[in-house]
C-alpha cells in the first residue's frame, strides 16, 4: 500500500510543532482553585467578551494579591462560546470534563440555557452574568447576576409610552435572547395600552436588514425595539436611519458597537441595563469604579461589573465553605454556601445584590441615551422592595 | 483526560462518517456534492424530532434518521444527477444554501434559529448511555460498523461499477451499466451515512441548531476527504483523526485560543490548497478493489515476461474465440436520419448486419460513420427511422439497455477506464455475467498476454497494450453483436493483419460483426459486405470486389481521375 | 403602494450592484471556465485595503480606491498564475481547481479574521444616509450602486473594441476554435483575471457602504455573483448582469409575500431550478458579450 508519506509528515509536523505541555492543569503551589468562564471571544459580540474578561481578571487579581481566599489562589479557564448556543454546549463540555471545575461563569441566554442541564447533571454551580431571558429563572444550579426579562424591558416600554409612543415595531435577533426579550417588551408595552404593528427577526450572522426594515418602515411605528449584540446593534440602527425609519429606537443592553458602527445614527437610542453609579458613596463600589477608571481610563459598564461581582461572590462562597469545614472544590458545597447566604456586594452602584427564590437578582436598572456619541444616564429605576 | 479524549473521539467518529459518506459520493462516484452538511443536518433534526417528540428508542432513532436522509437523497438524485459535473457542484451548492434557510425558518420541525433542546441520549438494553466515555464507545462502534459497511461497498462489484462510471459514464453504459441509477445509489448511500452522523451528533450534544449544517461545514468535510485521498477510505480515517485533533490544539495554544475560530479557518484553507497542489492524491491513493492471483502453478516469469506491444498484438490472431451457442440476431437499420442544426449527419440510411459475416462501413471523414454507430447503439437519438436487433426494436432504448441485449462496441481511439487496473477493466466488462468473475477475467488477460500487467492502472499501459485490453474486453463479453470503431487505427501492417484474422474469427464463431474503418486494405481483407457512406447518405453497398471497382466510391475517396496506384 | 415602489427601487439598485459583481465573476468564469470561488478573497482584500488606506492611514478616498483597483487586479492575476496555471499544466481535473479556489477563499476569510477581527468594520468615509425621492426613500449607498452600469458599460466597450477584449469573447464563445486560431489562451486568461478582479473594488465598496466589512463578506458576495452568472447563462457577461438585476428585484419584492427570513432561499431556489431545468441558463447561448 503506497502511502504518500509527505502529507502525513506535514500534518504531524503541524500538530507536533504546536503542542506545548498541556497548560491546563493548575500550576502547583499553594492551593489553586480553578473555575471556568464562558465568554464571547469571537463573533459579533467579541467586544463584550473583552469587557467581561477585564472584570474577571481584575477581580482575580484583587483576590490573589491579598493572598488569595483562605489560602486558595483563584485561577480561571476562559473559553470562547462564540455567541452561539452550540458554542456554549461545547465550551461547557470542555470545562466540566477536562478542567473539572465546580463553578462556571456564563454569559448569553442561549449559552446559559444549553449549559444549565450539563451543570445540573454534573453538580456544577453556574452563574450567569450576562443573559437576560426570563427562561433562565427557576432553573436548578443556575443563578443570575443580571436584570432580566421583565424588569429589563418594562422600563423601556414605559419610557416609550411616556414619550407618546402608542405603536411599536420589534426587530430582534433569531436566538433565545431576541425571542425572550421581545416577548417581555411586547407584554409590557401592550399592558400599558400600546400596540405592536410589526415584528421582524434576523439571523445572527446577517449584515443586511433591508427586508426587515422596509417592512417596519411601512408599518410606521412610533418606536422601534431592537435586540442585537455588539456591532450588529450599530449596523442595524445605521441602516434603519438610512432607510428612513424615523421612530425612536430602544433596546436592552446597549453596547459600544452601537456607537462605533452606528455613528450618528445611534443618536437618541435609549438602552436599559444594570445601573452603574459613579457617584456612589459605597466604599467597595467606589474603589472598584476608581480602580477600573485608573486602569482603563473609563468608567466600567455593567459587563465588566457583573463578572467582577461574581468572582468576589465566589470568593465569599469559598470562604463560607472552608469555614464550615467543607471542600470548596465541590460544586455541591458551594451551592450550599450560596443557599445559606444568597447575597453579594454590588460593585456597580453600591449596596448589595440579593438572589431571589427564582434565582434572579434584585438590583437597580438604568436607562441610558446616546447623546453626542456617548451614553448618558437619563433614569435610574430602583428595584421594588 | 479520559473524558476529554472521549469527547474528541465522538467527534472523530462523527467526522469519519461524514467524510466517508462524501468519499463514497465524490471519491468513488465522482459526484461533486457540496451539500453533505444538509444530510448531516436533516439526520440530526430527524433524530432530534424522533427522540424528543416520539421518544424513539435506539436503534429506531438512527434508522429513522437514515430513512429520512435517504428519501431526500433520492429526491435530489432524481433532479440533479443527470447533469454534467460542474453543474452538480452548483446545484448542490444552491441546495445547501436553500436548506440553510429552511433549517433557520421552519420552526415547526427544526425549531428555527432557536434550535431543539434536550435531546436525550440513547439507551442500550434499558441503560442510557449518559457517561462521556460510554457514549464515545457507542459512537466508535457505530462508526466502525458503518465504516466497515462502506469498505464492503467499496470492494464490491457495485463499488467497481461506481468507480467505472466516474471514469467514463458513457463507456460504462455501453458495457451494460445503468450509470444513472448507480450514481443515484451511491449518492443515496452517502446521504444515509451522513444522516447517521447527524443522529449521533444530536444525541451527543443534546442540542441542535442550524449553525452546524451550513456551507462551511460542507466545505470542511470536503477538506477531510481531499486530505485523506479521494477513493481511499483508510486515508479518510487518518484524515478524520488528524483534522479533528488539530482545532483542539488551537484551543490549547494561548496565542491562538482567542481567535481560534479564525485560525482554524486559516489552517484548513492552507491545508486544502497545499494538498491539492502538492499531493493531489491525498495521504493515500485509490486502491483497486480486486487483485490478480498468479496463474495457478505457473510462476509469472514463465509467462514469457513482458512482451512488447507489437508482439502482443500479433498474438491476437491466436486468441481463443468461443463459438456462439445460439444464433446472433440480425441488426437491421431502416431509414435512420439524424441532423445537427442544419447539418444532416446521417440521411435516410438503411442496412443490415448479419451474423457470421463482417459488415464494414467506410466513407471519407465526416461521412457519418461514427454517428451511425452511435445511433444504432443508442448513444444518439435518431430523428427518424428504426433500428432492430433481431425482432426487438431498439430505436429508443438507452445504451445500457441495448448493451444488455448482447452488444459490445468499441470507440474510435482507445477507450478504457484509465484509473482502474487492467484486471478491474475486464472484471467490470464481465460484471453483468455470472460467477467466478475474477478467474474468468484473469484467464482473458492471460489469453491476450496482459497477465503481467493485470494490476497496473490501465492508463499507464502503452497505446498498443491499451488496444489489446480493449479487444480483451470485447472477447470477455462474448456478445453476439460486436461493433468495432476504427480499431486498426495507429497500428503497423503486421498488427493490422493479426487483428484482421481475429475479427474474421469472431464473425466465424456466429457473431454479427460491424466495423467502421479508414484503413481500406484492412477492409478488403476482412469484410464480407461493405457499405459506403458519403455526406450521411449510403451511396454504395456490396462485396469488396464490387466496391473497389465502383467509380463513385473511387471518386469520393480520390477525386476524379481514379485511384493512385490503381493500375 | 409606496412600499412596493420603495422595494422596486431598492431591488433595482441592489440588483445593479449584484450585476457588477456578476460581471466581475462572469468575465473570469466565461473565459476560463474555472469556478473561481477565490474571487471572494479578492473581493474582500480590496475592501480591506481601501479601509486600511483611507480610514486607518488617512489617504484621500480617491487615492485609496485608485490604489486598490490595480492591487485587486494583480491579486486575481496572481491566483491564476501561481495556483490555476500549474494545475492546468498538470491536466488536473475540475475538482482540483474548485478545491484550490475554496481553499484560497477560506485562507482569506481566516486571515482577515485574524488581522481585522471578526466584527463589522464600518467605512466612515462613506456616510450612510437616507435620500428622499418624493414619497420614496433609498440610501446613499443604494444610489451609488447605480454607478455599476457605468463600469459595466466600460467593460462592454472593452470587450467590443479592444484586441484583448475580442480575444476574451472568442475564448468564451468557442475555446477550441480560438485555440486553433493561435490566440494566446493563457494570456487571455490573465487579462480576464485582471479585468474581473479590478471590477471587484467598486462593487465591494458599494456593498461595504451599506453592510460594512466582515471577513465573511467574500463568501456572501461570491455566492450571489456566481448564482447570477449561472442563471444568466455563461456565454456573455451581460446575461449575468441582467440575471443579477432580476435577482435583486425578485429578492426585494419577495419580502412582500414571504417572511423576511426566507429571502435568501429565493435566490438560491431560482438557481437550483435553473440548473435542474435549464442548465444553459435562462438566456442560454443567446448572448455574445
Amino acid at each position: 500500500m503506497r502511502l504518500s508519506v509527505i502529507p502525513l509528515i506535514a500534518a504531524f509536523a503541524l500538530v507536533a510543532g504546536n503542542v506545548h505541555p498541556l497548560p491546563l492543569q493548575a500550576q502547583t503551589g499553594p492551593k489553586t482553585f480553578t473555575f471556568g468562564a464562558m465568554f464571547p471571544l469571537s463573533g459579533p459580540a467579541a467586544e463584550i467578551g473583552e469587557e467581561f474578561k477585564r472584570g474577571l481578571d481584575m477581580a482575580i487579581d484583587d483576590v490573589n494579591s491579598k493572598g488569595g481566599i483562605d489560602g486558595w489562589q483563584l485561577k480561571s479557564v476562559v473559553v470562547d462560546h462564540k455567541g452561539t448556543a452550540l458554542g456554549g454546549a461545547q465550551a461547557m463540555n470542555q470545562l466540566v470534563n477536562l478542567d473539572k471545575v465546580p463553578f462556571v461563569l456564563t454569559t448569553f441566554t442561549g449559552v446559559a440555557l444549553t449549559a444549565q442541564p450539563i451543570a445540573a447533571q454534573n453538580s456544577v454551580l453556574l452563574m450567569n452574568v450576562g443573559g437576560t431571558s426570563n427562561n433562565l429563572l427557576g432553573k436548578p444550579w443556575l443563578y443570575n447576576d443580571q436584570v432580566m426579562g421583565d424588569p429589563l424591558n418594562q422600563p423601556l416600554a414605559q419610557y416609550s409610552y411616556d414619550n407618546r409612543a402608542r405603536t411599536a415595531a420589534l426587530l430582534t435577533s433569531e436566538d433565545a435572547y431576541g425571542k425572550d426579550d421581545g416577548i417581555a417588551f411586547t407584554t409590557a408595552f401592550t399592558k400599558l395600552g400600546g400596540k405592536i404593528v410589526a415584528s421582524e427577526t434576523f439571523p445572527l450572522t446577517t449584515t443586511d436588514f433591508t427586508a426587515q426594515l422596509t417592512k417596519i418602515r411601512a408599518s410606521n411605528p412610533d418606536v422601534l425595539y431592537i435586540v442585537a449584540v455588539g456591532d450588529t446593534q450599530g449596523l442595524l440602527v445605521k441602516q434603519a436611519r438610512a432607510l428612513d425609519v424615523k421612530a425612536n429606537i430602544v433596546g436592552p443592553l446597549p453596547t459600544t458597537g452601537l456607537i462605533t458602527v452606528g455613528g450618528r445614527a445611534a443618536e437618541g437610542f435609549v438602552g436599559s441595563g444594570i445601573a452603574v453609579d459613579p457617584t456612589t458613596k459605597d466604599p467597595a463600589a467606589k474603589a472598584f469604579l476608581a480602580a477600573f477608571k485608573a486602569k482603563y481610563n473609563t468608567v466600567p459598564e455593567w459587563d465588566a461589573g457583573t463578572p467582577y461581582e461574581a468572582v468576589h461572590f465566589l470568593a465569599s462562597l469559598i470562604h463560607e465553605t472552608v469555614r464550615s469545614g467543607g471542600d470548596p472544590r465541590s460544586g455541591a458545597a458551594l451551592l450550599k454556601a450560596l443557599e445559606a447566604h444568597p447575597v453579594f456586594q454590588n460593585y456597580l452602584s453600591g449596596g448589595q445584590v440579593h438572589l431571589l427564590s427564582d434565582h434572579g437578582s434584585v438590583r437597580a436598572l438604568q436607562l441610558q441615551q446616546v447623546k453626542d456619541g456617548k451614553y448618558v444616564t437619563i433614569k435610574v429605576v430602583q428595584p421594588p422592595k | 483526560m479520559i473524558n476529554y479524549l472521549s469527547q474528541i473521539l465522538v467527534f472523530v467518529a462523527i467526522f469519519l462518517l461524514l467524510a466517508t459518506s462524501l468519499n463514497l459520493v465524490l471519491g468513488f462516484g465522482g459526484v461533486f456534492s457540496i451539500m453533505q452538511a444538509v444530510f448531516y443536518g436533516v439526520g440530526a433534526y430527524a433524530a432530534a424530532n424522533l427522540v424528543v417528540n416520539l421518544h424513539a428508542p435506539f436503534p429506531l432513532d438512527l434508522l429513522g434518521a437514515m430513512l429520512v436522509t435517504m428519501a431526500l437523497g433520492a429526491f435530489v438524485a432524481a433532479l440533479l444527477l443527470r447533469l454534467r459535473g460542474e453543474l452538480v457542484i452548483i446545484g448542490t451548492l444552491a441546495l445547501q444554501l436553500v436548506f440553510s434557510t429552511i433549517f433557520r425558518n421552519w420552526n415547526a420541525v427544526t425549531g428555527g434559529s432557536y434550535g431543539i433542546f434536550g435531546i436525550a441520549r440513547p439507551a442500550l438494553f434499558g441503560v442510557p448511555v449518559s457517561s462521556l466515555t460510554g457514549f464515545a464507545a457507542f459512537a466508535a462502534v457505530i462508526a466502525a460498523i458503518f465504516f466497515g459497511l462502506s469498505l464492503f461497498v467499496a470492494r464490491s462489484p457495485f463499488g467497481l461499477a461506481v468507480r467505472a462510471q466516474r471514469e467514463d459514464a458513457v463507456l460504462a453504459g455501453t458495457l451494460g451499466h445503468d450509470t444513472v441509477r448507480e450514481r443515484a445509489a451511491i449518492f443515496i448511500i452517502g446521504a444515509a451515512l451522513a444522516g447517521v452522523a447527524g443522529a449521533l451528533y444530536a444525541q451527543f450534544i443534546g442540542y441542535v441548531d442550524p449553525s452546524s449544517f451550513d456551507v462551511n461545514q460542507s466545505l470542511g468535510i470536503i477538506t477531510i476527504v481531499v486530505v485523506g485521498g479521494l477513493g481511499n477510505l483508510w486515508g479518510t480515517l487518518g484524515a478524520a483523526v488528524i483534522l479533528t485533533f488539530l482545532p483542539q490544539l488551537l484551543i490549547l495554544l494561548p496565542a491562538t485560543s482567542a481567535a481560534a475560530a479564525q485560525f482554524q479557518l486559516l489552517l484548513y484553507g492552507v491545508i486544502l490548497v497545499a494538498v491539492v497542489r502538492f499531493w493531489p492524491n491525498g495521504i493515500l491513493p485509490e486502491q483497486p478493489s480486486i487483485r490478480s492471483a498468479p496463474a495457478r502453478g505457473v510462476r509469472p516469469a514463465l509467462l514469457g515476461g513482458m512482451e512488447d506491444g507489437k508482439a502482443l498484438l500479433e498474438r491476437l490472431a491466436a486468441v481463443t474465440v468461443r463459438t456462439l451457442p445460439t444464433t446472433a440476431p440480425i441488426v437491421r437499420v431502416e431509414g435512420v436520419s439524424k441532423a445537427f442544426g442544419g447539418l444532416r449527419a446521417v440521411d435516410d440510411v438503411s442496412l443490415a448486419i448479419e451474423p457470421g459475416r463482417v459488415t464494414a462501413l467506410i466513407g471519407p471523414n465526416g461521412a457519418g460513420k461514427t454517428t451511425l454507430f452511435n445511433l444504432i447503439c443508442g448513444l444518439l437519438r435518431s430523428d427518424s427511422g428504426r433500428v432492430f436487433f433481431g425482432s426487438q426494436e431498439t430505436t429508443r432504448l438507452q445504451p445500457f439497455e441495448i448493451a444488455r441485449l448482447g452488444v459490445t462496441r468499441t470507440f474510435q481511439d482507445v477507450r478504457i477506464f484509465p484509473k482502474l487496473t487492467a484486471l478491474e477493466n475486464v472484471v467490470f466488462a464481465l460484471s453483468s455475467a455470472g460467477a467466478h468473475v475474477a478467474e474468468r477475467a484473469g484467464a482473458v488477460l492471460a489469453d491476450v498476454g496482459l497477465q503481467p500487467h493485470a494490476d497496473r492502472l490501465a492508463g499507464s499501459l502503452s497505446y498498443a497494450e491499451q488496444k489489446i485490453l480493449m479487444m480483451g474486453l470485447v472477447l470477455a463479453r462474448e456478445d453476439p453483436v460486436v461493433f468495432l470503431d476504427e480499431i486498426a487505427a495507429g497500428l503497423d501492417h503486421a498488427s493490422v493483419r493479426a487483428l484482421g484474422v481475429l475479427v474474421r474469427r469472431i464473425a466465424a464463431s456466429g457473431r454479427a460483426v460491424c466495423v467502421v474503418e479508414h484503413n481500406l486494405s484492412f477492409v478488403w481483407d476482412v469484410a464480407d459486405i461493405v457499405y459506403v457512406l458519403d455526406d450521411g447518405r449510403l451511396i454504395a453497398n456490396g462485396v469488396p470486389a464490387d466496391i473497389q471497382a465502383n467509380t463513385n466510391v473511387i471518386e469520393i475517396y480520390f477525386g476524379r481521375g481514379g485511384a493512385p496506384g490503381h493500375a | 403602494m409606496t412600499i412596493l415602489l420603495t422595494l422596486l427601487l431598492l431591488g433595482l439598485t441592489v440588483g445593479s450592484m449584484y450585476a457588477l459583481f456578476a460581471v466581475s465573476f462572469g468575465l473570469i468564469y466565461n473565459v476560463t471556465h474555472i469556478f473561481h470561488f477565490a474571487h471572494g478573497a479578492v473581493i474582500s482584500a480590496g475592501g480591506y485595503l481601501v479601509y486600511v488606506l483611507v480610514q486607518l492611514l488617512g489617504w484621500p478616498v480617491w487615492l485609496g480606491i485608485a490604489a486598490a483597483i490595480p492591487f485587486a487586479a494583480l491579486l486575481g492575476a496572481a491566483i491564476e498564475l501561481f495556483f490555476y496555471r500549474p494545475l492546468r499544466r498538470r491536466n488536473a481535473p475540475h475538482v482540483a481547481f474548485f478545491l484550490t479556489s475554496v481553499g484560497i477563499l477560506t485562507v482569506a476569510e481566516g486571515l482577515f479574521g485574524v488581522i481585522f477581527g471578526p466584527g463589522v468594520l464600518s467605512l466612515k468615509f462613506l456616510p450612510l444616509a437616507a435620500i428622499h425621492i418624493g414619497d420614496v426613500s433609498v440610501t446613499t449607498a443604494n444610489l451609488s450602486m447605480l454607478s455599476a452600469w457605468v463600469f459595466i458599460a466600460l467593460v462592454v466597450v472593452f470587450l467590443l473594441a479592444t484586441r484583448s477584449g475580442r480575444f476574451m469573447r472568442a475564448v468564451a464563445d468557442t475555446p477550441e476554435v480560438a485555440k486553433s486560431t493561435g490566440i494566446d489562451l493563457e494570456g487571455t486568461y490573465i487579462w480576464s483575471f485582471l479585468l474581473g478582479s479590478a471590477l471587484t473594488v467598486p462593487a465591494m465598496l458599494m456593498y461595504a457602504w451599506y453592510q460594512g466589512l466582515t471577513p465573511a463578506a467574500g463568501l456572501s458576495t461570491i455566492l450571489i455573483s456566481s448564482a447570477a452568472v449561472i442563471i444568466g447563462g455563461r456565454t456573455g457577461v451581460l446575461a449575468g448582469a441582467i440575471a443579477a438585476l432580476g435577482l435583486g428585484i425578485l429578492q426585494a419584492v419577495a419580502i412582500v409575500f414571504l417572511p423576511s427570513g426566507w429571502q435568501d432561499a429565493v435566490v438560491f431556489s431560482v438557481l437550483f431550478f435553473v440548473i435542474a431545468l435549464r442548465p444553459n441558463g435562462v438566456f442560454g447561448l443567446a448572448f455574445r458579450w
